[in-house]
């Protein structure tokens, strides 16, 4: 069998290592295993290509061996190449071989010192501007501590980053190097693993690099960049699926938002952040998680990428969003303090939301005391309340109070700020129901409906409902799930429901007490206050108050 | 019309679990049947993008060299079309609901 003399060198330098960094020990293992069932066929030599057909698939290999291709759908190293690759090395070993000989020494290239040359040869900077400082500066202060990577050096290089975790095998030549997140592309791994290899080699010190990572961090990187490098990374776990997907894409995920704040993409940031909350829910194995979810969020955030590659610069900058909100002057505002929630956001954000009623206007505000979780990976405690608007005391302690603003700023969505210019009186408790005009209270449910479209801000959803009865539904065990079922006059029906989580506990406890009183006592009429949203085909209420004696003391 | 969407955002829930590489085979087949019954059902731009996605998966699986840009946009589209088709569905549904409700209460009311 004639192979050609570039692929034939090619497959006589490839060890077991250097095939293993081309894909993986298992796809090698799984070649092996093929290569005893199934004996390849040479379809053809063209120029300096072999086409090989494995079974099913029709594999074409060329050197360098990274570069063959195959018919099966895999568009990575698949187990159909590496078993052609195997069967055309045996094949050219044997050739080289003659009859009653001992085999000749290799006259092929070295590559290992290849290697060495070429991964020397890579510039820096390149490296540096692709992790940005911080990465640099944990990098160099890993590798001065001696907790940095383990580097492991034969035909091909192998490194080790733990805390990822991730191991990256560069290979010569570098466009074939692996990596355990799966990506095709020179990922920020390939990046870390290479440099980290350079300091240990010397061919770079730490002061240089703290020094050029400095002076690199003014170059923003570019819109476009930045959406190419989000879809790359969608691209890469569309290709590899969620069943393979490695734990490091959480970290991808976390540092592309990163590199979106950078690039003053705040709307593709929050996307991101949405989509590495996901990806945490995955990797936590938790109950809450579905893979419908996780497309919504792939969905959002390569739509949003797309249309922001594609816009003209005055469409992107609307796109793109804005960091914080734009808070008018509104001048004054009498508000009522309705109710106050907890929450945990997907987006990395937790905190308390404080509703308020406006008296005049006839409409919901909202103060939003939330801050960001996804620094140093946890959450952090001891978060004190402040006082806003220089009034007597926290929100939290002016529950169902009346509080007159004077200098108020609001932003788009109904967000009040909490600028010092603003000032606040409070005016006195008082019962919501000689607050909130009958209007407020939905006794009728029909006109619910459009209020709970998706895609709604959370404020446009606020409603205040007053059934006519209730029906308690049995606790669902499976879906840890509290449900009631609220009716007005006409038979509809809005169901309010808790999934029940750490620290909703007494929430639970006081709605079940709730609905016990009102099933012995029909003419309670309770009122709740809450979110409307839609699951399945129900109109559901996520309660954020209740209040038994709307008209009496609170 | 609900099972279709469901059965719709199943199959590229199931792709996403498989990814392309692995799974492309068996979804462009899956796809295929399913556009046939978004046909049927009167969806008729799923049934076009589910039939288009197919033949992309199809097209995929015999490319030597593969360009996901496209179908990755277009498993995006799909998406995107189901969380409308499915906000729609949800409203007619509450809807009935209601309406059968007040028709059973009426009719009760008659009896008495």
């Amino acid at each position: 069998m004639e192979i050609p003399q570039t692929l034939r060198a090619a497959l006589l330098s490839a060890d077991e290592e250097y095939l293993i960094a081309l894909c993986n020990k298992g796809t090698v293992n799984r070649a092996k295993k093929d290569l005893a069932a199934v004996r390849p066929e040479l379809r053809q030599t063209e120029g300096e290509a072999v086409t090989v057909s494995v079974g099913d698939a029709v594999c074409t290999i060329t050197a360098p061996l990274g570069s063959s291709t195959c018919s099966c759908p895999s568009s990575a190293m698949c187990r159909h190449r590496m078993s052609a690759i195997l069967w055309l090395r045996e094949q050219a070993a044997q050739e080289n071989t003659a009859p009653g000989e001992a085999a000749p020494p290799e006259e092929t290239p070295d590559t290992a010192e290849e290697l060495i040359a070429r991964l020397s040869a890579c510039p820096p900077q390149a490296l540096i501007r692709q992790l940005g400082e911080r990465r640099v500066a944990a990098l160099v202060q890993r590798e001065s501590s001696g907790e940095g990577a383990a580097i492991r050096e034969a035909s091909t290089v192998t490194v080790e980053l733990p805390w990822i975790p991730a191991v990256v095998r560069l290979l010569f030549p570098l466009e074939h190097s692996s990596c355990s997140c799966h990506s095709q592309s020179f990922c920020v791994h390939k990046a870390e693993a290479l440099l980290t290899w350079q300091l240990r080699r010397g061919l770079v010190t730490a002061d240089s690099l703290l020094e050029a990572s400095r002076g690199d961090a003014g170059s923003a990187p570019d819109r476009r960049e930045i959406c190419a490098a989000v879809q790359t990374a969608l691209g890469d776990w569309m290709r590899a699926g969620l069943t393979r997907l490695p734990a490091s894409s959480q970290e991808t995920a976390e540092r592309l938002a990163g590199l979106c704040h950078t690039g003053s993409l705040p709307a593709l940031e929050r996307a991101m952040r949405r989509l590495h909350g996901e990806l945490q829910s995955y990797f936590a194995r938790s109950a809450a998680f579905r893979a419908e979810g996780l497309l919504r969020r792939l969905s959002e955030v390569w739509r949003l990428a797309s249309a922001l590659q594609t816009a003209p610069e005055q469409e992107a900058r609307r796109l793109a969003g804005a960091f914080r909100e734009e808070y008018q002057a509104v001048g004054s505002l009498r508000l009522y303090l309705l109710g106050l929630q907890e929450v945990e956001l997907a987006g990395g954000y937790a905190g308390t939301v404080y509703y308020f009623w406006e008296t005049q206007k006839h409409r919901y505000y909202a103060y939003r005391d939330l801050r960001p979780q996804f620094y140093e990976g946890s959450r952090q405690s001891g978060h004190t309340e402040t006082i806003l608007w220089e009034l007597p005391g926290t929100l939290r302690q002016l529950w169902n109070c009346r509080i007159d603003l004077t200098g108020a700023r609001v932003g788009g969505e109904g967000n009040l700020s909490s600028t010092a210019q603003c000032r606040g009186t409070l005016v006195q408790k008082t019962p919501p129901g000689s607050v909130l005009p009958p209007q407020a209270v939905e006794e009728e449910f029909s006109s619910l409906l459009p209020r709970s479209r998706p895609g709604l801000g959370e404020l446009e959803r606020l409603a205040i409902l007053r059934p006519q009865r209730g029906e308690q539904q049995p606790y669902d065990t499976v879906e840890q799930r509290f449900a009631l079922r609220l009716l007005d006059g006409a038979g509809r029906d809005v169901w309010l429901t808790v999934r029940f989580r750490e620290g909703r506990q007494a929430m639970l406890e006081a709605l079940e007490q709730l609905a016990g009183q009102w099933e012995q006592n029909p003419a309670l009429r309770p009122v709740f206050f809450g979110a409307l949203y839609r699951e399945g085909g129900r109109l559901c209420l996520h309660p954020i108050e209740c209040f038994t004696d709307w008209e009496g003391t609170p | 019309m609900n099972q279709c969407i469901s059965e719709m955002e199943a199959a590229l829930a199931d792709l996403l679990q498989t990814g392309l590489d692995t799974g492309a085979g068996s979804s462009a087949a899956e796809l295929a049947r399913l556009a046939e019954r978004c046909e049927a059902c009167g969806l008729h731009t799923g049934s076009a993008l589910l039939a288009r996605l197919s033949g992309l998966l199809e097209e995929r699986a015999h490319t030597l060299h593969k360009q996901d840009g496209p179908l990755l946009e277009l498993v995006f589209q799909t998406e995107h079309y189901i969380a409308l088709c499915r906000e729609r569905w949800q409203e007619t549904e509450i809807l009935r609901g209601w309406q059968e409700r007040q028709e059973q209460d009426t009719e009760g009311g008659d009896c008495a």
